[in-house]
């Protein structure tokens, strides 16, 4: 595969825009790509929206990036090399598996949510408009996750045992979720999504407690690499096809 | 999903618990359920009548009502959702011809009441 590089230079203050519509990017895309995989059609059709929600996320903190222009936008999103996609360790794990999914979603759904309540209180208008827009949509996002990690727990012993693992391998990636390069070129105070995370992973350590799921405290997160290597084989393998002709 | 499964009479008895196929996770909980399916009505808008809009398998009424808020309220105005388990849905037995003996009762109208001819088509 040729790698040909058409990506517009993000400036250095625009990174943490980058951090976000990659997050959403990866997210939708797995979510997007594993809906043929789900155990109902109901769920599949969910998924499926979901991920849909999350690639126009996307698509909004592009415009921020690079403006408007379809072009930009596809060169953005399509023409990166794989060290160029700054999406978060959590967001970038390929899920196969119900458990997986479902833990993996919960947390990053419930925590893109708090810390876009602290990014929609942005100095930026820009950005706070685009979070806001979004906002409503993750509240869709968030019910559907918390109510099945609740159905799966209550499913019996072996599916607590499953959350447990997919919870001791996620966990620790979490707090990357309210870490940014440079909060206050996002117009947010640092402390402000300090504040976020201590509060997130409160609620969320106690949501867990509650299926009967034991949080441990932040060890090493796994390595990504590779997922994020297939993600972004997957995203570009059509536009690769035909460079330039989007 | 079909949005006039309500108004077809339907042959067979609702699904009996022991011909429904087993729930993947049976060795889990003791009753794990199986599977319904819920009949979904929406509210356009606050104050209108809920209007039957297709169904969701779910086993539940939360999931159910998750389910259908994913599938009917995304795309279309609406301020409220019912779901109603459709073993809990009774069906008239009556033939079609006999249900709708009433269009040949013109005089029976009360057109003063709404001057419209559509009372009963």
């Amino acid at each position: 595969m040729t790698t040909q590089t058409q990506a517009p230079v993000v400036a250095t203050n625009k990174l943490d825009l980058l951090r976000l519509a990659d997050d959403e990017l990866f997210v939708g895309h797995i979510l997007t790509s594993i809906a043929g995989f789900g155990p109902e059609l109901e769920i599949n059709l969910a998924l499926s929206s979901i991920g849909q929600d999350e690639l126009g996320h996307a698509r909004n903190y592009c415009t921020l990036i690079v403006g408007t222009d379809r072009d930009s936008i596809n060169e953005l999103i399509f023409g990166r090399d794989t060290d160029g996609y700054r999406a978060s360790q959590l967001a970038t794990v390929y899920t196969e598996d119900w458990s997986d999914a479902v833990v993996k979603h919960f947390l990053y759904d419930t925590a893109d949510a708090a810390r876009m309540t602290a990014l929609g209180e942005s100095t930026d208008a820009e950005l706070a408009a685009v979070v806001d827009k979004a906002k409503m949509e993750e509240l869709f996002h968030v019910d559907f996750w918390t109510t099945w990690l609740a159905k799966t727990a209550a499913a019996g012993p072996d599916s607590v045992a499953r959350i447990q693992s997919s919870l001791e391998r996620f966990w620790p990636m979490t707090k990357e979720l309210f870490e940014f390069e440079d909060p206050a070129a996002l117009g947010v105070e640092p402390a402000r999504l300090a504040a976020a995370y201590e509060d997130w992973s409160a609620a969320t350590i106690e949501a867990f407690e509650q299926h009967g799921v034991t949080v441990q405290p932040l060890g090493t997160p796994v390595d990504v690499r590779q997922d994020r290597q297939r993600i972004v084989d997957e995203l570009q393998f059509v536009y690769r096809e035909a460079p330039g002709s989007w | 999903m079909t949005t006039d499964s309500i108004t077809e009479p339907t042959a067979t008895e609702p699904t009996a618990p022991e011909s429904a196929p087993e729930w993947p996770l049976a060795e889990g909980p003791s009753n794990a359920p199986v599977d319904n399916v819920y009949e979904v009505f929406r509210q356009r808008r606050q104050g209108d009548a809920f209007t039957h809009v297709g169904e969701v398998e779910a086993p539940d009424h939360d999931t159910a009502l998750l389910v259908a808020k994913e599938h009917f309220a995304r795309r279309e105005t609406c301020s409220a959702l019912w779901v109603v388990d459709r073993q809990h849905i009774a069906e008239s037995v009556w033939s079609p011809e006999l249900l709708s003996s009433g269009r040949e009762k013109n005089y029976r109208r009360v057109l003063g009441r709404r001057d419209s001819l559509d009372v009963l088509t």
